[in-house]
């Protein structure tokens, strides 16, 4: 609970900050918007990214005596390589239909 | 892939974030396809490999709470024999020989312990478990297992002709505590239900 109330209040400070120096703060919808396609990518990237270490896992396993535990899947390394993935592709995307 | 699927996919990821992290959902989720049941005397206690040797030697966190939980198990009269499962990796030593070792060095006569250094997943613990077992007529077991993993070894086994019973081989942390165990533990059950789509196509179930 801590942690939400921290990051509410972050939230809402940065929130107050934008408004009282002048900046637009309209459009809240149309950011989440925004956010939920970011997230959106990154999940594909994340869902992509399993889905192929598991086929190369067992690929390895099956194709040569070689073992790899599908365990190494389970690193949160993978999950900020997709994030970075995501963030990157997505500001991409945009800076070409933009 | 469209604009609106992504952000319904993006919107459904955050959402999950929140419910996971920060409510008990991932617990009801965990009880629902691992539950809970109660020890059980069998003839044998198999304890799984789980997380093998870290490089300094010694076994990692959850081996050695497996390993415990076996011992533990030995020691109050469940079994009178003691299993210990996990294969080496790279140059480390098997996990099974420094379970063994661990075993000794806490009272469990040696006569009593039975290793398999050789399997590297569920499927091939059970095959090599049940060419040890077998010679002694041993049919009922009590499985040492994480909790995700307990009803895919359970059935991997019950598959090989074992009758199967199972203890949780990290007891008490079945009530997560924070946001991190939490997503973490939703990770393993990701994993765990991949594992189990997998044994259900290869025919191991």
């Amino acid at each position: 609970m801590l942690l939400l109330v921290v990051a509410g209040m972050t939230s809402l400070g940065a929130g107050l900050a934008l408004r009282r120096s002048g900046v637009d703060t309209r459009g809240l919808g149309a950011t989440l918007g925004e956010v939920f396609a970011l997230a959106g990518t990154v999940t594909l990237f994340y869902l992509a990214n399993v889905t192929l270490g598991l086929g190369i896992v067992l690929g390895v396993r099956s194709l040569s005596s070689h073992f790899i535990s599908a365990y190494l899947l389970d690193d949160s390394s993978l999950l900020v390589l997709s994030l970075l993935q995501g963030v990157v592709f997505f500001c991409w995307r945009r800076r070409r239909s933009g | 892939m469209g604009r609106t699927l992504i952000q319904a996919l993006g919107a459904c990821t955050i959402v999950g974030f929140f419910l996971t992290a920060f409510t008990p959902a991932v617990d009801l989720l965990e009880r629902l396809t691992a539950p809970e049941e109660p020890a059980q005397r069998a003839e044998a206690i198999v304890v799984l490999g789980v997380g093998g040797v870290a490089p300094g030697g010694g076994l990692t966190d959850r081996s050695l709470r497996a390993t415990l939980e076996g011992i533990r198990l030995y020691r109050e009269g469940w079994a009178p024999l003691l299993v210990l499962s996990g294969a080496a990796s790279g140059s480390r030593r098997a996990e099974a020989e420094v379970r063994a070792e661990l075993a000794r060095q806490l009272g469990v006569p040696a006569s009593s312990i039975l290793t398999l250094s050789t399997a590297n997943t569920t499927r091939d613990e059970a095959l090599g478990i049940r060419a040890l077992l077998e010679p002694r007529a041993v049919r009922r077991i009590l499985l040492v297992v994480e909790a995700p993993a307990r009803m895919r070894a359970s059935e991997a086994f019950s598959r090989v002709g074992f009758q199967v019973a199972t203890a949780s081989s990290n007891p008490g942390a079945a009530v997560l505590r924070n946001p991190e165990d939490r997503l973490h533990e939703l990770k393993q059950l990701g994993l765990e239900l991949a594992a189990r789509a997998y044994y259900r196509v290869m025919g191991y179930l």
